[in-house]
């Protein structure tokens, strides 16, 4: 069984907010997360900690601690009061056991929960390597920051190696024509 | 390039397509041609993609033919100028070679052939362009046949494609109909290409020729300096079409050749219009070469042994009595007397030895003049050729003009063979001689020409532009380039393609001949195998009345001769 992280709590066509289970809980950066049944797929973009109510701010708390961890042992009350969310794009979803890579019609309700995915539907979504646009052109500042982190563990999944991205390289020379130096900059974040 | 396997089966037009294409039309111009984009996966790198060779495309409507005329390294990011991917980086570099950075050919459509056209339908010139998104291949050997005829009589096998096997062939009828060239930088190839197209104008069976041979290597034997052996000239090849003269019989002796005639000259077929014409090499002045006139005024047909026999004082007194200057007679006779030297000019006018070539000619013989020893002297082989021509010119405007006028059948056509051809055709003299005639009134009097040359920039613009096909091994003189591709289509583009032929056997070939231009390797000649196929269509080929005046014994005998010889 896949390990639940969470569960819904905002959604529109293109990007879905999750709350994690666990303060800190957040699966890294640039994960393929799956959200419901049938699932849609979803990639981490962007993971933030913040106060629950966000009328009430977070106050430094360390003046007297000499470490990270006394703080939070202190101050038991700070695991109620903060939560860690999550934005991921949506990149595809599966329809009739095949795996697509498209927006879903609708995107999944609130509450719907999000696990992730396992290791097996990565493989064989990404066999095809279209999703990647949807990263590239999310508009987020972070794209290529996302786009450089999925590669990176895709392809420590996969048996190709290199093999992997160059495909991947190949599918975003076409996308970026006129700008090696992007390119460049992500082939290469992608095998540091 | 592989001719791939794989074929993708036909395409309606009966053509197979085989392999992969190279690439697709991305942009072009009819003027200019059309590029194609090499293909990024496909299994050619453009290191693969050689200048000069023959592709085709495939359109919507038409199947086009062309060579390719450049290659470009193109990009999609011009900063892969500035700042291209580090180089111990495998990943990057593949990806980007073929996507943002990639090979772009420049293609010349030359030809189109409608889809769908039954076999045997031949490709006419191209009077559009290939669509967008075209894929273009390498061409096949079909493609090739379609476009150049497979060899038979009338289609003379001349070389084959770039890296190809096949066959280009040239339309003998279409060749002889116009004079011709044959251009190249010394050691390139011209003399052994002329050779082929010597026995191709032997087996299309409607021309005769006449080969002023320079350097005596056409007709019994020739040299082939790299290989270090001999070659067998056309006399061994087809003793029964070929007749040999000479102007040195001692030096062909030497060489094993037997001479149907010797060629003698008399002084009094010198015209003033010969000297004329040597008066560069001769360093006369205008004055000094127009005083052969006056002189032969004077004197007669026999002017020039006349004059020759003044000496010293005579000579002045002889200027003085038909007014030239003094100094200009005697700079004429100074190099008049050089003529002496040689010995087949002789006293008398029993010679005719033009008279002699031309019997040889109307009975369908192919006639090469070897110089022998006179070769290595300009002058002696610019007077002969000059002479010889102008009276068998003369001729050959009578017999025609009597054959207009119902008097008698067309004289035979004729295709003089020339060697250093500038010197007779260059602009300063080529006004008068009887080449640049021959050269302008194109076949008006069945007499064409084939120029030999390796300074065809010397050569009068005029007559250049009068030539039908042209032959161009390796240039490398930017003059000579832009001679040779003067007025051709597309010239600007066969420049890159000329600059780039291998310094030997290849060669650029445009104009009537064939349907479009291409750059052969040129055909082997001299091996036993290369005799054995250049000999073979000839002996099917040539119609049976060929050797007019020949009895049917005689006809007999010569066939059974070549059946053993
Ligand atoms: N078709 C051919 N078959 C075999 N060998 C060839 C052929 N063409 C050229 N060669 C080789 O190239 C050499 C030079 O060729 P060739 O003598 O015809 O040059 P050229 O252009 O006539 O030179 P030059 O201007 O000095 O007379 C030959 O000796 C021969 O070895
Ligand atoms: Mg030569």
């Amino acid at each position: 069984m896949s390990q639940r992280v969470g569960e819904i709590i905002g959604a529109d066509s293109r990007v879905l907010t999750v709350q994690c289970y666990e303060l800190y809980g957040a699966p890294p950066l640039g994960t393929f997360l799956s959200v419901g049944e049938p699932p849609v797929l979803a990639i981490v973009q962007c993971i933030r900690t913040e106060p629950l109510d966000p009328s009430r701010p977070v106050l430094a708390r360390g003046r007297d601690f000499d470490t990270l961890d006394d703080i939070y042992r202190e101050n038991p009350q700070l695991e109620r009061l903060l939560t860690t969310r999550l934005d991921a794009l949506i990149v595809g979803y599966e329809s009739d056991g095949r795996l697509v890579q498209l927006l879903p019609p609708v995107p999944p309700a609130i509450h719907a929960f999000v696990s992730i995915c396992p290791p097996a539907t990565v493989a064989r979504f990404t066999d095809n390597l279209e999703f990647t646009r949807f990263l590239l052109n999310s508009g987020s500042p972070m794209a290529d920051e996302v786009m450089v982190a999925c590669l990176r563990t895709v392809s420590s999944n996969r048996s190709e190696g290199d093999e992997f991205l160059r495909r991947a390289g190949q599918i975003l020379s076409k996308e970026m024509v006129g700008d090696s130096a992007r390119l460049s900059s992500i082939l290469r974040r992608a095998r540091l | 390039m592989t001719n791939g396997f794989s074929p993708y089966g036909t395409n309606g037009d009966g053509f197979l397509h085989r392999g992969t294409p190279l690439g697709t039309v991305v942009g072009g111009s009819l003027s200019d041609g059309v590029e194609i984009r090499l293909n990024p996966s496909g299994e050619t790198v453009i290191e693969d993609v050689k200048v000069g060779t023959f592709v085709t495309i495939q359109g919507k409507r038409y199947r086009f033919f062309g060579v390719i005329t450049d290659l470009e390294l193109a990009n999609s990011d011009s900063r892969i100028r500035h700042s291209p991917p580090d180089s111990d980086d495998p990943v990057l570099l593949e990806v980007m070679s073929g996507t943002m950075a990639y090979g772009v050919l420049s293609v010349m459509p030359s030809l189109a052939l409608p889809l769908g056209s039954a076999g045997g339908v031949s490709p006419s010139a191209a009077k559009t362009v290939p669509s967008h998104f075209s894929p273009s291949y390498s061409a096949t050997d079909d493609d090739v046949a379609s476009v150049f005829g497979r060899e038979d009589d009338q289609h003379f096998w001349i070389g084959s494609p770039l890296d190809m096997d096949t066959r280009v062939c040239l339309d003998l009828d279409n060749l002889v109909r116009r004079s011709f060239g044959v251009f190249g930088k010394s050691g390139t190839g011209k003399t052994f290409l002329t050779r082929l197209l010597l026995v191709g104008v032997l087996q299309g069976g409607t021309a005769s020729s006449l080969i002023f041979d320079m350097h005596s290597e056409y007709g019994w034997s020739g040299q082939d300096t790299d290989r270090n052996r001999h070659v067998k000239g056309l006399k061994q090849l087809f003793p029964s079409y070929v007749s040999t003269f000479t102007l040195d019989a001692e030096s062909s002796r030497r060489r094993g050749s037997s001479p149907d005639e010797v060629v003698s000259i008399g002084y009094s077929e010198i015209e003033p219009e010969d000297i004329e014409l040597l008066k560069d090499n001769l360093s006369l002045s205008d004055v000094a070469a127009a005083a052969c006139f006056n002189l032969q005024q004077r004197f007669g047909g026999d002017w020039m042994s006349q004059f020759l026999t003044h000496q010293g004082q005579g000579i002045g007194d002889l200027a003085d009595d038909l007014g030239v200057n003094r100094a200009a007679l005697g700079a004429l006779h100074n190099r008049l007397s050089r003529f002496r030297r040689y010995p087949f000019l002789e006293e008398g006018d029993r010679h005719n030895a033009a008279a002699k070539i031309i019997e040889h000619l109307e009975r369908g013989k192919h006639v090469v003049l070897e110089f022998g020893r006179y070769g290595r002297d300009l002058n002696a082989y610019i007077l002969v050729s000059n002479l010889l021509t102008r009276r068998i010119h003369e001729r050959y405007v009578a017999l025609k003009e009597a054959a207009e006028g119902g008097g008698g059948k067309d004289p035979r056509p004729l295709v003089i063979v020339i060697e250093e051809a500038h010197r007779f055709l260059n602009p300063s003299i080529s006004s008068q001689t009887t080449f640049a005639n021959i050269a302008r009134e194109l076949r008006k009097y069945n007499v064409t020409l084939m120029i030999i040359d390796q300074r065809p920039g010397g050569i009068d613009s005029e007559v250049m532009s009068q030539l039908g096909t042209r032959f161009t091994c390796a240039l490398d003189n930017e003059r000579d380039i832009d001679a040779v591709l003067s007025g051709a289509a597309g010239s600007r583009q066969l420049r890159g393609v000329l600059a780039r032929l291998e310094d030997k056997q290849q060669a650029l070939i445009f104009g009537h001949a064939v349907p479009m231009p291409v750059v052969v390797h040129t055909r082997e000649y001299g091996t036993p195998e290369s005799y054995a196929s250049l000999t073979r269509n000839v002996k099917a080929g040539l119609p049976d009345d060929l050797l007019e005046g020949e009895t049917s014994e005689e006809r007999l005998e010569r066939q059974i001769d070549e059946l053993f010889s």
